[in-house]
């Protein structure tokens, strides 16, 4: 009788538990942290390789346009993930170029930046991240895809970006000095990890940038975005940064993504 | 596997013209120049007839004028500029022609960098990218996987192109004008008998360079058999003995002051261009977001002046060591420490001291989204106390079109390097076009 009484009550908990594991369920698949949605975003695929070539259109107060042309080539072994910015006009930063090596484990990056006229290709430190890309409103920094451990995230939530549901992720540097900025808050698209807005607070927590995704899609099976608009609160101009002719899994040889190469200009 | 193009198939034409005009900002001496106006224009053409060959064609058309005390002078100079033809292999890269070579790590300042005709006609007061000038030279590479070796090869002897007489930046700046001007003109005159060298297997020059990374470690080691590189002629020979300098921005001064004693045996000054042995080290890292540089060059025999006015040489070691860092806010730093030390120094050399350093400071802050840009570029000369000011604000008001304005101003104690460009601070203007 008491053995009968004793398993009777086992059962209970047993069914009760899993009323209650089958009631919530839903809300903990759907629980994604903070940490997962910046590992998510970073580790979003891009393929093997890609090239691009793209435009740079820089817009003042006035409405005046200028525009800088580049080639963008990147590789990802597994360990690395390389990038080769070849800038071609203007004529005064004509054959400029620069090579990344990120460690896609630690998130340690290598920069090579070659200058025609100086004939030379320099290592460049980590400072060299907030200098302006081409006279543009995005510095290095804003084209660095984040490595999630050297930030702090907070998930502030779910909105809809021009009908996408996107992830709300708030990050800002563990070290001070590795930003320009104090944070900014992204929204990821739950389909595909793609950042298509950002806001970028300064150091005094400021509005300061604005980026916003104009075109994005899939190419080659790969979420990408294909116009940036990108908005300096604070001068009242934007750059738009339009990417053309974009593929993957072109099948590039690892030989382009060597100093040797950045020289060949 | 597809090694994607970085140019355009088709060869194209690209330009470059520069013009700067400088004026002095006083007038000190009769015998000086008042202004100075530099042009050039410079063509060049790239070409790619397929992966393994590459190629580039250059040409300078160079004018330089100097103006003041009634003689304008005008040197206008048609330059093959970089034109080669490059052969790549899978590990072996070998390019045979005119071409700009850069060895060294360091910015501004680099010892190392000797492989390029250095244009010291306007002396420091042009920089450093601006002063090299393509040599031709047969360069091989060979691309490990762990290391690159590098030799270069040339027959012709290279050294630095430098005014002898009539200019404020001269070897002998003025002095033959101002022997002219002088009470004892009468008496003398002088020329120079420069010794010149043929291209040839004597007088060939080469050299070998290995690289390799260790960690982030940029490392580089460097051996190159060179004739003289320094600023100065080696003066076999001057016309009159007993003399000893001691204003070298007022010789006529000595001059006078030692009339009585001195003997002048000829009107020739004698030079000749020694060989040199460069053996060099120079490495390259970063550090918690600085760029971190340095290295050290080590001359079996490096040329210097004597207060009889012939030249010494001497085995000579100096050192770079340098930093830069950009802030947040776009303030950007280049720091360098430069020291260098005569071996076996004899008192009779001057200008140069036996332990002689130097501080190197760039400043610069771009506003306008970088298309002005106010920058400083400053040395301080630690044992001599001298310094070199270069002030300038630059503009784009096109992306092809910059204009730019600045100082130059220099201070040297009696008998420092700085001291014969004592007179020369200028103020300037100019343009820089690329299409």
């Amino acid at each position: 009788m008491r053995m009968q009484k004793l398993w009777g009550m086992v059962m209970t908990k047993l069914l009760a538990s899993l009323i209650l594991v089958l009631f919530l369920w839903p809300c903990y698949a759907s629980a994604i942290t903070a940490e997962e949605v910046a590992r998510l975003t970073f580790e979003r695929s891009e393929g093997s390789d890609s090239a691009a070539e793209a435009q740079m259109i820089l817009i003042n107060s006035k409405g005046e346009k200028r525009v800088r042309r580049l080639r963008i080539y990147t590789r990802d072994d597994g360990k690395f993930r390389y990038t080769l910015i070849r800038f071609l006009a203007p004529k005064d930063i004509a054959g400029t170029g620069f090579l990344s090596k990120a460690n896609l484990k630690t998130g340690e990056e290598e920069q090579f930046l070659y200058l025609p006229a100086l004939k030379r290709t320099r290592r460049i430190a980590g400072s060299f991240r907030f200098h302006r890309f081409v006279n543009s409103d995005f510095t290095y920094e804003d084209l660095e895809r984040h490595h999630p451990s050297r930030y702090h995230h907070e998930l502030l939530g779910e909105e809809e970006v021009d009908g996408t549901l996107c992830y709300v992720l708030k990050s800002w540097p563990k070290k001070k000095k590795d930003s320009a900025y104090s944070y900014w808050i992204r929204w990821i698209t739950k389909d595909g990890f793609l950042p298509i807005k950002e806001d970028f607070y300064d150091k005094k927590g400021r509005l300061w940038k604005k980026f916003e995704a104009v075109k994005w899609g899939k190419v080659d099976g790969y979420w990408a975005i294909l116009h940036w608009k990108c908005t300096d609160l604070k001068k009242n101009h934007s750059s738009h940064l339009i990417i053309e002719d974009l593929h993957f899994d072109v099948g590039l040889d690892p030989k382009m993504f060597t100093r040797r190469y950045l020289e060949r200009w | 596997m597809m090694l994607a193009s970085s140019v355009s198939a088709a060869p194209q034409v690209e330009g470059t013209l520069f013009a700067r005009g400088a004026t002095d900002l006083y007038h000190e001496n009769d015998y000086e120049d008042r202004s100075l106006d530099h042009e050039y224009l410079l063509l060049e053409s790239r070409f790619y007839p397929s992966d393994r060959v590459s190629g580039r064609l250059g040409f300078k058309l160079d004018r330089l004028a100097f103006h003041g005390h009634g003689r304008n002078r005008e040197e206008l100079t048609p330059l093959l500029w970089e034109t080669y033809l490059r052969f790549e292999g899978d590990k072996l890269e070998l390019t045979l022609g005119n071409q700009i070579i850069r060895w060294g790590k360091a910015d501004e300042i680099s010892v190392l960098d000797n492989l390029s005709r250095q244009d010291l006609r306007e002396l420091f007061t042009l920089r450093a990218p601006e002063r090299r000038r393509p040599w031709p030279w047969l360069r091989a590479r060979y691309f490990a996987s762990s290391f690159t070796l590098e030799g270069v090869f040339t027959l012709f002897p290279l050294t630095p192109r430098r005014h002898d007489f009539d200019s404020d930046w001269a070897v002998f700046d003025h002095l033959l004008r101002q022997i002219e001007l002088s009470p004892f003109g009468q008496f003398f005159t002088l020329r120079l008998s420069k010794q010149k060298l043929v291209p040839s297997l004597r007088n060939a020059e080469f050299g070998f360079r290995l690289e390799t990374t260790q960690g982030n470690f940029d490392l580089a080691f460097s051996f190159l058999h060179a004739h003289n590189r320094s600023f100065y002629r080696y003066i076999k020979s001057f016309p009159i003995t007993g003399f000893s300098l001691k204003h070298p921005s007022d010789p006529i001064k000595d001059l006078l002051d030692q009339w009585s004693s001195i003997q002048i045996v000829s009107d020739r000054i004698e030079t000749r261009v020694p060989q040199d042995n460069i053996f060099g080290f120079s490495f390259e890292t970063t550090y918690r977001g600085a760029g971190i540089r340095g290295e050290v060059a080590y001359h079996t025999s490096r040329v210097f002046l004597k207060e009889d006015l012939t030249s010494v040489r001497k085995p000579y070691l100096r050192g770079v060591i340098g930093f830069d860092y950009n802030f947040s806010h776009g303030l950007y730093v280049n720091f360098q420490f430069l020291t260098q030390r005569i071996i076996n120094y004899s008192d009779k050399i001057i200008l140069d001291p036996k332990l002689d350093s130097y501080f190197f400071l760039r400043l610069s802050k771009s506003f306008l989204r970088d298309f002005l840009t106010l920058r400083v570029d400053s040395v301080y000369g630690i044992t001599t106390r001298s310094y070199y000011l270069n002030p300038e604000i630059a503009y784009k008001w096109r992306d092809s079109t910059e204009i730019f304005l600045g100082l130059h101003l220099i201070d040297g104690p009696r008998g420092t390097f700085f001291d014969p460009f004592d007179a020369n601070d200028q103020i300037y203007l100019g343009t820089r076009i690329n299409f």
